[in-house]
């Protein structure tokens, strides 16, 4: 559905070589596939180029090298027919001046998917059903609640998340995430970029892994578990090779290799911070 | 190209903006009415509201590409699922025929109401006859193609940088015309004629018809505005967030 091959791309279209021979200066020869049914938690450090990489991936920047195919189109074509089914929710939003209705009349037309009873029920569940505001006037987080109400009600084979959960009070993020999860079926894929990684814990079941321009990790959370212990004090298994530590008041947490395949729970912040600290090591297991 | 992807643009474009054109057209409105008042007596106000109507549509184009000038925006407008040729295209409608409908309406109510006062109070009435203006029309609508890839091109200031650019531009080339005709000695300006008055009436080498040069000077006008049309559409696909 989503498939970058080979990707070059650098901000500073001057500098095209630089002394760390990376030709492009932030992604060179980056290349992933995502499919359908899933929900891809994208992570990464700040300045890792995960917005740089959404907007490759929705035409919105071209590459310097390399393909960017989707839904099996040129992204930089940006094709209606593309678009109809791709929807990008902003980190920083972009609301007109129109009350929720009006950019409801004007904007899903576009959509051929679009289910205005969802739409409803998603801002029911919000609690922002029935504001007359004009959208520009909101708080940030009721902005952010009017647009994925909207962006889920699109129905889009492809969703884009930039920082869904930046903004949303506590009782939001629950709902978010209990929608997100009655919105996903077999043929959707969303990708979700986040440093709130607590926030959408539950929700992801593939998390890539982005830094120093290349993907350091893709792989379901199934994959993720069998090859990798999230354990405390050793309690599961005092084998395998450990990448990570993290003392707390509770105990020691620790990410190791799941030698003897034991059951545990995915903790993302842990597996980042272990990915981050042993590239090569989990770049391998994973290959 | 799909009409209906058009046709969902314009709409967008009408339920965003109505209440501003709206507005618009009311103060282009009062300002002709109040001008022509001013003016009472003076038969002919066409030329002083097409002055005003043309200000007003060089500033219109720079709102149909504002979503292009701020990041959030960028990425919203962008993101529409529309082609980029059908982007432009829509933005070409109303530019070309919506906008200025709206000016004409604007220049009608205006010179109407004040033709309607004047009579009233016995100070002779007014005359508005756009058609009598179809040369300086056609100069317009190559203006506005001009403007149009300006509000796409420039970033910040639309308007007033294409402005700036065209008349560097303009002022070079005269320049350049003037320092070349005389590096080559053609001192052509007959002594007791003011320069302006030679560039006014400058005959070509190759002397035309009234009917020619009035073809060429058609087909010079089309040139430009598809030239900049084009050149629109280009920088449209060009366009990255």
């Amino acid at each position: 559905m989503i498939q970058l091959e080979n990707i070059g791309f650098g901000y500073n279209k001057k500098k095209v070589k630089n002394p760390s021979n990376q030709k492009f200066g932030l992604f060179n020869d980056l290349s992933l596939v995502m499919e359908p049914g899933h929900i891809y938690g994208l992570l990464g450090k700040n300045g890792a180029g995960k917005t740089t990489l959404l907007k490759i991936m929705s035409g919105l920047l071209f590459p310097d090298a390399g393909t960017a195919t989707i839904l099996s189109e040129n992204a930089s074509l940006r094709k209606a027919d593309v678009l109809k089914n791709l929807y990008f929710l902003q980190e920083e939003m972009y609301v007109p001046h129109l009350t929720i209705s009006d950019f409801e009349k004007a904007y899903a037309p576009f959509y051929p998917e679009f289910s205005h009873e969802q739409f409803e029920y998603f801002l029911n569940e919000f609690e922002m059903a029935g504001l007359p505001n004009y959208m520009d006037k909101l708080s940030h987080g009721q902005k952010k609640k009017a647009l994925i109400a909207f962006a889920l009600a699109t129905n889009t084979q492809i969703l884009i998340m930039d920082e869904p959960t930046n903004g949303l009070d506590i009782p939001s993020k629950s709902v978010f995430r209990r929608l997100m999860a009655s919105s996903i079926d077999e043929r959707r894929l969303v990708i979700i970029s986040t440093h709130q990684v607590r926030d959408l814990h539950s929700l992801i079941d593939v998390v890539t892994i982005l830094d120093a321009g290349h993907i350091l990790l893709n792989a379901s959370t199934f994959e993720i578990t069998d090859k990798l212990l999230f354990d405390v004090d050793n309690t599961k298994s005092a084998d395998g090779k450990v990448f990570y530590t993290e003392e707390t008041p509770r105990g020691n947490y620790q990410v190791k290799e799941n030698v003897n395949h034991a059951d545990s729970n995915l903790d993302l912040e842990l597996l980042f911070n272990a990915a981050i600290m042993n590239k090569n090591d989990i770049s391998n297991l994973f290959k | 190209m799909n009409i209906k992807n058009i046709t969902n643009l314009l709409k967008a474009y009408f339920i965003e903006n109505w209440k501003t054109d709206l507005f618009q057209l009311g103060i282009l409105s009062a300002v002709i009415l109040i001008g022509s008042i001013l003016n009472g007596g003076v038969e002919d106000m066409s030329s002083f509201a097409m002055t005003v109507a043309v200000i007003f549509l060089i500033i219109y184009p720079e709102r149909l590409f504002r979503n292009l000038h701020g990041n959030s925006s960028k990425i919203h407008y962008l993101t529409i699922p529309a082609s980029n040729g059908e982007k432009v295209v829509a933005n070409m409608l109303l530019t070309n025929i919506y906008f200025v409908a709206v000016v004409v309406l604007a220049c009608a109510l205006g010179l109407g109401l004040a033709h309607l006062y004047l009579t009233a109070r016995g100070m002779g009435g007014l005359r508005f006859q756009p058609n009598t203006y179809w040369d300086r029309i056609l100069v317009i609508y190559a203006g506005l193609s001009v403007f149009f890839f300006g509000s796409i091109y420039f970033r910040k200031r639309t308007t007033l940088t294409t402005f700036g650019v065209g008349l560097l531009i303009i002022t070079l080339f005269s320049v350049l015309f003037t320092v070349t005709m005389f590096a080559n000695g053609m001192m052509l300006i007959p002594k007791d004629a003011a320069f302006h008055d030679y560039l006014w009436n400058f005959n070509f080498s190759f002397s035309l018809s009234d009917k020619a040069s009035s073809v060429l000077a058609y087909i010079t006008v089309a040139v430009v505005i598809i030239y900049f049309y084009v050149l629109s559409f280009l920088r449209m696909k060009e366009t990255e967030a």
